[in-house]
């Protein structure tokens, strides 16, 4: 369905004859995404491609645009920088908003900790900017490649430093926010010109913006969000080691890396919780003993040479990460005070890391795993990995989840599951999600990843483990409708506050919700 | 059957007041907003039969205005009745229904009191984040629902903290969970599972708990909440921080929110001050005559484990800083104790609400802002009410850092004689000057009663009309305490 020569006039003189393009070599480029293979038959190409690529310069411009779809009867979707299937257009007919051409931190408030930004704007580029200034941003699992307004506005957010920094989702501040109909609100205090607080007056609109997951641009485009920030004790400018692909940090005195192994989950569970409640660490994390490895390697053939080095300790299948980074020397000695103690009491044992090979490892580790994780390194075993589990609830539930995922995946052609996961705000709420790796060129092993992905949704719906993030993540309203039974009917309601927005629904809401 | 019958079917007939009294005792406050009498008061005792209630109103348009606290003084004017309507009064909705040591939470109904809370909590080794120096009749849920801020920045991540999920009667009737609450299955199911029903997002792409937080009952009915709590400390050292300068005070501020240092942290004027500390209120000029201008209040808790080593660690690097920015770090200044203060705090006192004291009357104006801009708002304050013949040494300010320190909730507490008709006719006009200059200097009505609200909408059309919309939605008929808000 090709896009009317007027509409695409229209748009041509909003952002010029440069700013747009309907050629197949552009926009096939929008279609190629990681977790196709879950949605589609296909292996990484969506099968919908959009109308056009638009760029748009400004709010201003966003928001003609917005209008001339209206006018013309064209669905569209705004795009950042992307990472999975959700990210792109979800049918025919649909025009794409990339937003490179917005791409400014518009304001980093030192004093009040919070940073102004524009879509395009990346989380290793923000992160370098308020380290400067000894801030430090919440970079989310799927790496610091990622748009900062993305995440806080529209989706995901889960990242290492949780406990100390929080979830994006509750980071986001005010909002700047194009409504499908054209019209531009500014929630909170950014109606004032002020980035401060996105809730209020009264009832706050940055509950229908986002909320555990988001509508991943089917209520509309955000053309600027503040973002809060937590603090960075480190050094303005982190002295890096080692060349690409592998750059470490080097630790400065007051950031220590510890990794600890307990005998089982319920021993591990125990620390978890007494670490939290004694709010130590800037991470508090759990991954599979692959992680490592994975984490602090460039290629494969790095990863085949390594392992026979590694100590046995580090593939312990029951382990906590914890990255400590004092506020002084006086804060890491206490932090490791209560850390030891916790340790000892639960049963654990630390994993020696003044060793080789892992001492040489603990740099790019903190660096691609902790600080601003890379999990592009994920894809690199199997070309594509699928993602269960992982609800915001308590870490009983977490780790609940952990016990029947590692049984039910059994049965499944992917050599187990990889968990990555921690606490947020201290241990209010968590999340363990669990990856599994597989090759997407080959169609069997794709048809076992949406077989297992079913399965774990029903297992999280059966056993009471909280919200699945799959549906988190790229809900279709095949998903609403079977959850919405057991989850007070939250869609019915959904829908209706789609319709509201989006009364003539331009907006692509493939992966959001369709109208009442 | 009339509307009557039909309440007193819902709620049974001891549980419906219509006499003269009571509508006398429900249609005012102490605020500004003119009093209004309901036509009766229901006092449901479940959630079942609150959202009974609802579903009738809304088949038979009959405005609600909920409350929650068992008692008064009320101030802002929200829970004044619709003219005709009913008040659903959910003070005996009141039990605490589970306490969780594990993950730090509580699970309460409406008219749960803070003093109710502390004690129960207490059992467990936990306490509840506290509002400065709330009242003896305040409901912890109101309190939470309405953004009143709490005493310990480290702890507020973001604005609907300390509130998780909950439970919400929509104008529509239909019952809803938020968050992690809402699923899968049954409340108890998921507690019986391991769940915390801690994390407020959701589900899905909403935010609902968003929407009826400071939404003054206009969007649902809560029945119950699942909230935050604290550790019980072991040890704490209360000081008051003092300097010459405020700005001196801020920066010092500043510097223990950055490292989320410290748990209660907040700065008051001397008079904000004497008002909360002294016991008569024949004390309270001359307790504040001899307090500095400025003080910040900072308490360092350990909790359970090392409790020595976190707040001595945190005390050199407090005192590190009030080296740095001039101030002093004190234990009492000018006979007023900080330890009195911090018990104060924790247990407000039974008596008369400390704003209450001095006059009897109080208007409070407040907002949102950001701490480097207290200053600049105070000095705009002092010199108004001056201009008004108001002393601005009787003036209380208090202002309390909020979402770790992004913003900050600043308040003026304008105390008057309500019995004296010209003293509350100038301090109503100095309120309506203030609110209007305020918000053009640019303070944030986050929380917009009486005529902030008119102050708030009116700069924001676009906000305005989205919210309306989304009102429609989960009150169609427009029966949850109409006439507030941009509805």
């Amino acid at each position: 369905m090709a896009l009317s020569r007027d509409a695409y006039q229209a748009l041509e003189a909003i952002v010029g004859p440069e700013n747009i393009s309907e050629d197949p070599a552009i926009t096939l480029g929008y279609s190629y995404m990681n977790f196709v293979p879950v949605l589609y038959e296909s292996a990484r190409l969506a099968p919908f491609l959009p109308e056009a690529v638009v760029l748009p310069g400004s709010t201003k411009q966003v928001s003609e645009i917005v209008k001339v779809c209206g006018r013309y009867k064209v669905r569209f979707k705004a795009f950042s920088l992307g990472w999975n299937v959700a990210a792109t257009v979800g049918g025919e007919g649909v025009i794409l908003l990339d937003l490179r051409r917005m791409d400014r931190i518009i304001d980093i408030d030192d004093k009040n900790m919070y940073a102004v930004v524009e879509p395009w704007v990346r989380m290793a580029e923000l992160e370098a900017e308020a380290e400067k200034l000894g801030l430090t941003v919440q970079v989310i699992g799927a790496g610091g490649g990622c748009s900062v307004l993305a995440s806080s506005t529209s989706g995901w957010g889960y990242g290492m430093k949780g406990t100390s920094i929080g979830h994006n989702c509750r980071n986001l501040l005010g909002v700047e926010w194009v409504l499908p109909t054209g019209s531009i609100v500014r929630t909170g205090s950014a109606s004032a010109g002020a980035w401060f607080t996105g809730d209020g007056p009264g009832p706050s609109l940055r509950g229908v913006i986002r909320g555990w997951s988001g509508a991943l641009s089917g209520h509309g485009v955000f053309t600027k969000c503040a973002s809060k920030l937590g603090h960075w004790p480190g050094p303005a400018q982190p002295e890096r080691t080692g060349e690409l692909p592998n750059i470490g940090m080097n630790l400065p005195e007051n950031f220590k890396l510890y990794i600890a192994n307990w005998p089982d989950y319920d021993r591990l569970s125990d620390a978890f919780y007494k670490i939290n409640d004694c709010e130590i660490g800037m991470s508090v994390w759990s991954s599979s003993p692959a992680a490592v490895t994975l984490f602090a390697t460039g290629t494969n053939n790095e990863i085949l040479k390594l392992a026979p080095q590694l100590p046995r300790e580090i593939l312990h299948p029951f382990q906590l990460q914890v990255f400590l980074a004092g506020n002084s020397m006086r804060q890491l000695k206490y932090e490791e005070l209560v850390l030891r103690d916790v340790v000892a009491d639960t049963g654990g044992e630390f994993v020696p890391l003044d060793e080789e090979p892992l001492k040489s490892l603990v740099p790019i580790y903190v660096m691609y795993f902790v600080l601003t994780p890379t999990m592009a390194r994920t894809f690199r075993p199997g070309g594509e990995f699928g993602t269960t589990f992982g609800a915001a609830e308590s870490w009983d539930i977490s780790i609940k989840g952990a016990k029947i995922g590692n049984e039910l995946v059994k049965k499944w052609p992917f050599g187990g599951i990889g968990w990555w996961g921690g606490a947020y705000q201290r241990n209010q709420f968590t999340h363990l999600e669990g990856a599994f790796m597989y090759d997407h060129t080959d169609p069997e092993q794709r048809k076992a990843a949406r077989g297992f992905s079913d399965e774990v949704l029903k297992a999280v719906i059966e056993n009471k483990l909280g919200f699945p993030i799959i549906a988190a993540g790229a809900a279709t309203e095949e998903m609403h409708e079977m959850l919405s039974p057991t989850y007070s009917n939250y869609p019915l309601w959904l829908k209706k506050i789609k319709k509201a927005i989006d009364p003539d629904n331009l907006a692509d809401s493939t992966f959001y919700i369709e109208p009442e | 059957m009339a509307q009557e019958a039909k309440l007193r079917n819902i709620v049974g007939s001891p549980n419906i007041l219509d006499d003269p009294e009571s509508l006398e005792e429900y249609s005012k406050d102490m605020s500004f907003v003119e009093p209004r009498k309901p036509s009766y008061i229901a006092k449901p005792k479940s959630s079942d039969q609150v959202q009974k209630m609802v579903k009738l109103a809304s088949e038979e348009l009959i405005p609600l205005t909920p409350v929650s606290s068992p008692g008064g003084p009320r101030f802002h004017g929200d829970t004044i009745p619709y003219p005709g309507g009913v008040v659903v009064d959910l003070s005996g909705i009141d039990r605490v229904l589970r306490v969780d040591r594990h993950n730090k939470t509580v699970h309460i109904e409406p008219g749960v009191t803070f003093e109710q809370l502390r004690s129960e909590l207490r059992k467990s080794g936990l306490k509840p984040f506290m509002p400065l120096m709330p009242r003896q009749t305040k409901s912890v849920l109101t309190s939470y629902l309405e953004r009143n801020p709490i005493l310990s920045p480290r702890h507020h991540w973001d604005t609907l903290d300390p509130l998780y999920t909950a439970e919400v009667i929509f104008g529509t009737g239909d019952a809803f969970r938020t968050g992690s609450a809402a699923g899968p299955g049954p409340t108890d199911e998921l507690l019986a599972a391991g769940a915390s029903l801690s994390a407020p997002m959701g589900p899905g792409p909403t935010d609902y708990v968003r929407l009826i937080q400071g939404a003054q009952g206009t969007m649902g009915i809560v029945t119950w909440a699942v909230c935050a709590c604290c550790l019980l400390p072991t040890i704490q050292h209360p000081y008051f921080v003092t300097s010459a300068e405020m700005e001196s005070l801020i920066e010092f501020m500043y510097a223990l929110l950055r490292r989320r240092h410290g748990d209660e942290l907040f700065l008051v004027n001397s008079f904000a001050l004497a008002n909360a500390i002294a016991d008569k209120p024949e004390d309270i000029k001359s307790v504040a005559a001899d307090l500095p201008p400025w003080i910040v209040f900072l308490n360092i808790a350990g909790y359970e484990k090392f409790p020595e080593e976190r707040v001595a660690y945190q005390e050199e690097d407090a005192s590190e800083f009030a080296k740095q920015y001039k101030c002093k770090l004190l234990h009492s200044v000018d006979g007023v104790s900080s330890s009195a203060l911090l018990k104060r705090l924790e247990e407000p006192p039974k008596d008369v609400y400390w704003k209450l004291k001095f006059k009897g009357g109080c208007e409070d104006v407040f907002f949102l802002t950001t701490l480097n801009k207290v200053p600049e708002f105070v000095d705009y304050v002092y010199k108004t009410a001056v201009a008004y013949g108001y002393a601005s040494t009787e003036l209380g300010v208090y202002a309390q850092p909020i979402v770790q320190g992004t913003s900050c909730h600043l308040e003026f507490d304008l105390m008057y004689n309500p019995e004296d008709v010209r003293e509350r006719e100038k301090v109503k006009k100095l309120y309506l000057h203030l609110s209007e200059g305020l918000a053009n200097l640019g303070a944030f009505y986050t929380r917009p009663y009486g005529v902030w609200s008119d102050i708030a909408y009116r700069r924001d059309a676009e906000t305005t009309a989205l919210l309306r919309k989304i009102k429609k939605i989960f009150d169609p008929n427009d029966i949850l305490n109409p006439g507030r808000l941009c509805f």
